[in-house]
């Protein structure tokens, strides 16, 4: 018996599932080996760890909450639970409110900008316009002085 | 199927009120801790028996009187109970995150310190259930269902053979390597 059969056949020596000539093999070797006595130390410990879990009471008030929850399901208009939309809906209103003043906010600040630029560049053009109509920025003034000063 | 079965089941039928706490009262236990063994948490495990009562309340017109009453159980609640783990693999990968960094070191598959990981000592029982439960967790579900019936239900080859509807020799194959892989398992984290 080496180590490494002693690993292949440890939970079946845990629990009692191999033969008897084997499962005292086992012994002997746990017995003269430390690093396989830790070993089964560890792995029985955590093998047989879920025993006093599964002791675990049920909850005496399991069938009062039983025959509640029967009864809610049984009469469609008592809804104790009500759906998940439903319990959402004031964080979904809270969100889109805010996600609407933000939106506004943004909105509002981009397009005063872009209105103001953009009325500034029309306003510019415009006067540009009227200006050069009536002989009125540099150029043309320029072009009017050279005119009457050539005559 | 037990007299007593065969009638808390003609009661219920007949819409005898007293009926369905009797057999709630008989079977909870079982039912609780089939559904705890596969959950591993006590709120969820109490939630999904309680629904498991539900089922039976809603379709006791269909039981099959040819299966036990306890057989009918013990499969409401494995597929409720898989069902649940199956809708909720976050909430389950949430938790062990949870005592991974909340609990001890030593739960840390990773950790470094060898001599505190391999003493007994410094490991309580909780992480070792934790162990446990991952490993458990990690197996196929057929080998997982018949594993957790043997060994926490305590159920024999012939029981869980009639609750998965499996052959005798399908059970014992499944259970085997059920234990080969927790073996494989468990040595790898303890020798590492
Ligand atoms: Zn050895």
């Amino acid at each position: 018996m080496n180590c490494n059969q002693v690993q292949k056949n440890i939970i079946g020596y845990i629990d009692h599932s191999i033969p008897e000539v084997l499962s005292a093999d086992i012994e002997k070797h746990i017995g003269s080996c430390q690093s396989c006595a830790l070993l089964y130390k560890n792995i029985s410990a955590t093998y047989n760890s879920y025993g006093k879990v599964s002791e675990i009471e049920v909850n005496p008030f399991f069938y009062t909450r039983l025959e509640q929850k029967l009864k809610n399901k049984m009469s469609p208009e008592t809804v104790v639970e009500p759906k998940l939309s439903w319990r959402l809906q004031p964080v979904i209103s809270g969100v889109l409110i805010v996600c609407g003043i933000s939106l506004g906010i943004f909105l509002g600040k981009n397009l005063s900008v872009k209105t103001i630029a953009q009325n500034k560049v029309n306003r510019t053009e415009l006067v540009n316009t009227y200006a050069s109509e009536f002989y009125l920025t540099g150029t043309s003034e320029e072009s009017l002085n050279t005119f009457y000063t050539n005559e | 199927m037990r007299t007593t079965d065969a009638e808390l089941i003609q009661r219920l039928i007949n819409s005898d009120g007293s009926a369905f706490r009797e057999l709630v009262e008989l079977y909870q236990s079982l039912v609780f801790r089939t559904c705890y063994n596969l959950i591993r948490h006590s709120e969820d495990a109490e939630d999904i028996a309680q629904d498991v009562f539900i089922e039976v309340f809603e379709s006791v017109h269909q039981f099959r009187n040819e299966s036990k009453l306890s057989t009918w159980l013990y499969r409401i609640a494995i597929n409720k109970s898989l069902n649940h783990i199956r809708k909720n693999k976050w909430k389950t990968m949430v938790r062990s995150l949870e005592q991974f960094f909340g609990g001890d070191k030593t739960n840390n598959l990773d950790v470094e310190d060898k001599n505190s990981h391999n003493s007994p000592e410094t490991i309580d029982y909780r992480e070792r259930s934790q162990v446990l439960q991952n490993a458990v967790n990690s197996l196929p579900e057929n080998q997982r269902i018949a594993f957790t019936l043997n060994k926490f239900d305590e159920l024999s080859y012939q029981e869980i053979a009639e609750v998965m509807e499996l052959s005798l020799s399908s059970v014992e194959s499944l259970i085997h390597r059920a234990k080969l892989n927790l073996q494989k398992k468990l040595i790898n984290y303890y020798k590492n």
